[in-house]
């Protein structure tokens, strides 16, 4: 890492608590020197199967200061029954829902509170939409920081009992995210807090890009076709293009063309309009209506650079609804046994609408990033039906019940 | 013309020479704006509007808390005693 880049000037930055530019206000993202930067295949080997295999590419200085419970280098799942199932040849899923805190969110929050550590702060916190309340206070808790999580009020219950739990003060405020985001922006500032994705926010952001680079180095050094990104403030998407970048440009892969498309649910979908609808401008959504509450963000910060770098990679943008949703959580969990939330399985839900839409060749070799887990969201299915009935521990019972 | 509170964040007191709270007069959003161009010149006018003269994509403009994207923009309308603030639009989800 040599400096703090802005992205709309360029101009430099020391590698400190900054995140917005004081010339012209553009945000600011981690550089560097890719030059000096002596990495192969072979120096990640014998490395720990985490996000820390990739220190170098990461904004830490000093090793002593990460903060650590193993995130990262998740399953690469071959997918072969859902490949069937939708009529695709090469299907992966890149199962981030058995992280330390059952969400991606683990990987930006222990760069960031790493980050915080290596900073001297005192406290963390983040706004968030639920997974990464409990993925800042996991990380905090484990660097022995005070945490305080700012969510709108009415996420759902299994995510503040989780956050909570590792110890997080809950801000939990009668409105949207946005506002939840304002006022964590607003109590950084005043009470110096570390907002992981907010004032940390260029370094954050750098650990989202190791869902990148572990699926080349898991598919063998080979970057795939096409890769379909749940989408909420559009950070997740930027890091994972950049990752693609930074693997090719240190010559790790042959050729960066991987298609990205963004998956969005109906009733969050500012950036998926925009693509679809061939703007550069990114219309907020004020009330986020949507099962997936994790993808709630109605103003993203990042969404007209989300668009920009869909469009760049030759990718598409899809929505689907609450239903289609639904469907794909049981979809993938009985043909793959992988469990997921709304938010984390809306790649899959869009997935099934590229491919009937004629957008993904049969031969692609695909990869969807499931982020969330399933338990973090029961209300989410359809209780009814999947109650089982009461039966007496009686053998003949099973006759009507095991048919075979 | 209202009397209205502008509060700018430190990381965007670059702009304002400085100045965190500013008390500034004007009916509309657009003619606050107006108001704090003239006083602090075109380090600020750069900074907050693009070149069609709209807020740029990097900030947020908030009025007594609310998205001004949810209110009508520039048009917005002031009271006396409303607040303005600025926000750098960054979100991470």
């Amino acid at each position: 890492m040599i400096a703090l880049q802005c992205r709309e000037c360029q101009r430099q930055y020391p590698t400190d608590l900054s995140y917005v530019c004081e010339e012209c206000f553009g945000p600011l993202d981690v550089v560097y020197d890719y030059s000096k930067l002596v990495v192969k295949r072979e120096t990640f080997e014998d490395r720990p199967k985490n996000l820390w295999r990739y220190h170098e590419l990461l904004p830490i200085e000093d090793k002593n200061s990460i903060v650590d419970l193993g995130a990262g280098y998740t399953p690469l799942h071959r997918a072969d029954r859902l490949a069937k199932r939708l009529g695709l040849q090469n299907l992966f899923i890149k199962n981030d829902t058995v992280n330390p805190t059952y969400s991606f969110k683990d990987r930006p929050a222990s760069v960031a509170v790493s980050k915080a550590r290596e900073l001297g702060l005192s406290a963390v916190g983040s706004p968030s939409t639920g997974n990464l309340a409990s993925a800042t206070a996991a990380h905090a808790a484990r660097a022995g920081l005070p945490c305080y999580v700012f969510i709108p009020f009415d996420i759902e219950p299994a995510k503040v009992v989780q956050a909570s739990t590792y110890g997080a003060e809950i801000i939990a405020i009668n409105g949207t995210y946005d506002d939840a985001n304002k006022l964590a922006s607003q109590a950084g500032e005043l009470y110096n807090l570390g907002i992981v994705n907010g004032n940390i926010r260029p370094y954050y952001v750098e650990g989202s890009k190791t869902l990148a680079f572990e699926v080349c180095e898991q598919l063998g050094w080979i970057p795939p076709d096409h890769v379909i990104v749940p989408t909420g403030s559009g950070a997740l998407l930027c890091a994972i293009r950049k990752g693609f970048y930074e693997f090719e440009r240190l010559g790790l892969i042959k050729s960066n063309e991987v298609k990205i498309s963004s998956a969005q649910p109906v009733g969050c979908s500012p950036i998926v309009d925009a693509l679809q609808q061939g703007r550069t401008s990114v219309t907020p959504v004020e009330r986020p209506q949507t099962l997936a509450k994790s993808l709630a963000i109605g103003d993203p910060g990042d969404g007209e650079f989300a668009v920009k770098n869909v469009r760049e990679s030759g990718g598409f943008g899809e929505k689907v609804n609450d239903e289609e949703l639904r469907q794909a959580i049981h979809l993938l969990a009985s043909t793959e046994g992988i469990f997921a939330e709304p938010g984390g399985v809306v790649s899959v839900a869009v997935l099934s609408k590229l491919i009937d839409a004629g957008r993904i060749d049969p031969d692609e070799l695909v990869v969807c990033y499931v982020t969330g887990n399933g338990l973090k969201t029961p209300e989410a299915i359809s209780i009814e039906g999947i109650q089982p009935a009461v039966v007496e521990p009686k053998l003949e019972v099973l006759a009507q019940i095991i048919r075979r | 013309m209202s009397n209205v509170k502008v509060v700018i964040p430190a990381v965007m007191a670059s702009a304002t020479r400085g100045d965190r709270v500013i008390e500034i007069s004007g009916t509309t959003v657009a003619e606050v704006v107006s108001a704090l161009s003239a006083r602090y010149g075109e380090p600020f006018q750069r900074r907050v509007l693009d070149a069609e003269g709209k807020p740029r994509r990097v900030l947020n403009l908030y009025v007594n808390g609310k998205n001004v994207k949810f209110l009508s923009d520039l048009e917005t309308q002031l009271g006396d005693g409303d607040e303005l603030m600025l926000l750098p639009a960054v979100s991470g989800g």
